[in-house]
């Protein structure tokens, strides 16, 4: 009876990484995106996000060849143990330290905008007790807890734009068709690439499926969904904000809230639309944290992740709070070597995939000769 | 007394006289097995052809009537013409001209005898007749009291269970309609029943709760609550994972749905398995209303769920950590009724709502001719004395207030119960963190919820997983003829129509027209 709740569902798969891949972008990455591309920043997400599909669909190529088992137990069949293992290390890092950077950049927010009087290592440990709950609790859990809030967070997300319509100086909008500045589009369209790029941790994951067949196309229309709420998200911004002031304000997406009045009963409602902004948060570093560990309990042979849970999770907080020193030092982070950093391992697993293939290759045409 | 009856001597076991030896060897292991059983009676007397009898009964679980006018007539009228017919006759035969009796080894006899039956014991007979004639004093059928409606039916369960199993029989007229009896308790031996509809209920559930029942090793079990909680997956949910109801048309329409009831004899709460939040958040008054009406009040019902759980934490938050989102003149009304007072909000908020419990708790406890009293005084003391003394503000009173309403809300009353208790930590973490506090507090409950099942039944279904079809009596309470799919029904053996899918029932109208 309970077997059929343990697997992923393609629906499930669609609404995670909906939220997933529009969250840190809306949340923290919007000014650097827009202080590269200006206007053209509509096309950098198209470009970047469909580029950084590619890292996805080969990990997607690569898992469908085992099906079945998972990658950890099988990479070193394919590269052998002494690069395997490195290799995976640096995935685990990878996932580990993406966890880490998203939950600064969330403690830095709620610390500055909300919480200024609060330590920031007390926001740390009341988010990552709730991290470490559902990563405890397993994938099925993080699965499904995006799926109970898809709908309300995309009703919120699409009632921002509307709110603010009459703000909107729609005689810039035409600049949004004439002002491609291609340099910047390209770095807009690298950082987005690598933040796509990162869905190629479905490679951990393909067992969980429960329609394997079906995963492209769920994380093609995930893109598709995440590309039009930060569209309409996005655009109303620079609209309202123009793409200089956009670019050099640290939270835009919190400024276009604000200019949401609810009438006489609530002055504004940033506090109660960035509650429900923090689940996504939530979805996200729990996924990444859970990525990781699994790598981890699958190396050492573990049957179980869950005594890793609450160590892995006091590692990341670890690392959270002592990676950098002000919210500074993350922005200097993150445009000096942490997008390349997750590109290249984004492209971890196409190197296992060729070589997996030219494996496959040369054994088949040595079992022909053989054969002959 | 009638001579033809023969000669007859009883009385209660202490009274009663030895002098039939070919007897006296059964009756005394009889008296052995229930000694100092003061309400036990051995009627010993004779038959005609001067076999030495007795009847053995506990005086106030049987028919003494019923005993006198058919037990000791139908004895007496048999028609035999020797000692060893007469024994045949109700042994072999089963002539006794008396309805629903059974042979059964005098082994069996002490406990026949203390679960209301009378026991005919014949000398040199190892065997014994069990006649069933309860006489078991219980109230009446009577108007439900804590699920009421306007206009649904007015029948709730009573104590006794095979009456609350008559209330369920007279609404499914069906042969699927299946019971399953068995005893649970050393020493209760209370009778539980398993009802389900075959073809509509999983045989894996009906399997499961069959058993955890029967692993049950218990002494006694007084009231359904004993057996819930043996049928919870995670016992220290605050959640209710059973739903219990007194209403025989909740539990009808439950079985329709494909679902498991448990009929515990002496409650007046039949279980109901496996169950839903959402589920936990319907009334039975939903589906007698008109839809329309129905979704309205479920909408109300969802959100005053939230206030119920929320209001004092958002106050605390909003005023401790988020002034800013108040309008100046209301922010301005709520500081200066918060001026005289000593506390913060958080520690108002606590006084407030722990004495809100507290009376709540008194009203239904104290008897009812005090009990509005207790209301006046507490009404005075927190509505009036609080606010003027300085102690709390007025604008707490008014929130504490409406969130004690928004609680009766809720239907179920476990369910509300959960929702009070699980107010207080997320108070205390709007008061350390503010709105971010609610939101941890939230996501905690959110995964809880998640991983909470009922029978295997994900807690959250029809949201996560999500069933889209299962959002019609969810979401909305659709209209009847909508409602044509049962619901959580994954099981592709089971019959998942409610009302016949369009084409069958086009086909069947035509089938009719050609026969006419």
């Amino acid at each position: 009876m309970n077997d059929k709740y343990e697997k992923v569902t393609p629906t499930q798969l669609y609404m995670l990484f909906s939220l997933y891949l529009f969250t840190t972008i809306l949340s923290f990455r919007q000014g650097a995106l827009v202080g590269e591309a200006k206007f053209g920043v509509w096309v950098s997400l198209l470009i970047g996000s469909f580029g950084g599909l590619l890292f996805p669909y080969f990990s997607y190529r690569l898992a469908k060849r085992r099906p079945t088992r998972f990658f950890s137990h099988y990479g070193r069949e394919i590269v052998g143990s002494w690069l395997h293992y490195p290799l995976v290390s640096i995935m685990i890092f990878s996932y580990l330290f993406s966890a880490a950077f998203v939950l600064r950049e969330m403690q830095d927010f709620m610390v500055e905008v909300f919480l200024p009087d609060t330590p920031d290592w007390a926001v740390t440990s009341i988010f990552c007790i709730c991290v470490a709950y559902a990563v405890r609790s397993g994938v099925q859990t993080i699965f499904r807890c995006a799926q109970g809030v898809f709908f309300l967070t995309m009703i919120g997300m699409l009632l921002i734009p509307v709110f603010v319509m009459g703000e909107l100086n729609k005689d810039m909008s035409v600049a949004f068709l004439n002002h491609f500045d291609w340099k910047g589009i390209g770095s807009g369209s690298y950082l987005v690439a690598s933040l796509y790029g990162q869905m190629s941790f479905i490679l951990f994951l393909f067992p969980f499926f429960s329609n394997q067949q079906k995963t492209m196309k769920s994380l093609i229309w995930a893109t598709v969904t995440s590309l039009f709420i930060i569209c309409s998200n996005l655009i109303p911004t620079i609209l309202i904000f123009g793409p200089e002031l956009t670019s050099n304000l640290i939270y835009p997406e919190l400024e276009l809230i604000r200019y949401i009045r609810a009438g006489y009963f609530l002055e504004n409602l940033d506090p109660v639309l960035i509650s429900i902004w923090l689940t996504s948060l939530f979805i996200k570093i729990s996924l990444f944290l859970y990525v990781a560990i699994l790598i981890l309990t699958h190396s050492f042979s573990l049957q179980d992740h869950k005594p890793l849970s609450l160590t892995m999770t006091i590692l990341m907080a670890g690392i959270s709070l002592l990676m950098v020193r002000t919210g500074a030092d993350l922005v200097r982070l993150m445009g000096h070597g942490e997008v390349m950093f997750l590109i290249v391992t984004e492209a971890i697993p196409i190197l296992y995939l060729v070589v997996d293939w030219i494996r496959s290759r040369l054994g088949k045409s040595s079992n022909e000769k053989a054969k002959a | 007394m009638d001579r033809k009856w023969g000669k007859r001597s009883g009385g209660r076991a202490g009274q009663h006289t030895d002098d039939m030896d070919p007897i006296h060897h059964q009756l005394s292991w009889l008296k052995e097995r229930l000694a100092n059983c003061s309400d036990l009676v051995i009627h010993t007397f004779e038959s005609r052809f001067h076999q030495k009898c007795a009847l053995v009964y506990v005086a106030g679980l049987t028919d003494q009537k019923n005993i006198q006018e058919e037990v000791l007539r139908a004895i007496f009228s048999l028609d035999a013409s020797t000692a060893e017919e007469f024994r045949a006759s109700i042994f072999e035969r089963k002539q006794l001209p008396i309805s629903n009796y059974a042979v059964i080894p005098l082994e069996a006899g002490p406990s026949s005898v203390v679960e209301g039956r009378v026991l005919l014991v014949i000398e040199n007979e190892q065997r014994a007749i069990r006649f069933n004639l309860p006489f078991v004093k219980g109230r009446a059928i009577d108007e439900p009291i804590s699920e009421a409606t306007v206009r649904g039916p007015r029948e709730a369960f009573i104590e006794s269970a095979d009456d609350n199993l008559s209330l369920i029989r007279k609404r499914l007229k069906t042969p699927e309609f299946k019971t399953e009896t068995m005893q649970i308790g050393t020493y209760t031996q209370t009778k539980v029943m398993i009802l389900y509809i075959q073809g509509l209920c999983d045989n894996e559930l009906i399997e499961m709760v069959r058993t955890v029942l029967s692993q049950i090793k218990i002494d006694g079990v007084l009231g359904s609550s004993y057996l819930e909680e043996h049928l919870d997956s995670s016992p220290f949910s605050p959640f209710p994972q059973v739903q219990y109801t007194e209403r025989p048309d909740v539990v009808s329409a439950a079985l329709l749905e494909g679902r498991l009831a448990i009929i515990v004899d002496g409650s007046p709460m039949v279980l109901v398995v496996p169950v839903t939040l959402f589920m936990l958040l319907q009334s039975a008054e939903d589906y007698y209303q008109r839809y329309v009406a129905g979704t309205w009040i479920r909408w109300i019902r969802y959100l005053f769920v939230f206030i119920s759980l929320l209001l004092p934490s958002f106050y605390i938050a909003i005023t401790t950590f988020h002034p800013e989102m108040i309008p100046s003149k209301l922010l301005i009304t709520i500081t200066a009724s918060r001026e005289v007072v000593p506390f913060p909000a958080l520690v108002e908020a606590f006084i407030m709502e722990i004495s809100f419990e507290a009376l709540r708790e008194a009203a239904v406890r104290i008897p009812k001719s005090i009990g509005q009293a207790v209301s006046i005084i507490g009404a005075l003391i927190i509505g009036t004395a609080a606010v003027q003394a300085g102690i709390v503000s007025a604008a707490m009173v008014i929130i504490v207030s409406f969130t004690g309403i928004a609680s009766f809300i809720i239907p179920h009353f476990d369910l509300g119960l959960a929702v009070r208790f699980l107010r207080f930590p997320i108070m205390i973490l709007a008061g350390i963190f503010g709105l971010f506090g609610i939101a941890c507090g939230l996501i905690l409950l959110y995964i809880h919820l998640i991983n909470l099942r009922s029978m295997g039944i994900p807690y959250l279904t029809p949201v996560t997983p999500f069933v889209v079809s299962d959002l019609k009596d969810t979401l909305i309470r659709a209209p009847w003829w909508f409602m044509r799919k049962r619901p959580y029904h994954e099981n592709e053996k089971l019959n998942k129509w409610r009302q016949p899918k369009k084409e069958a029932s086009k086909q069947g109208e035509e089938e009719e027209e050609i026969r006419d």
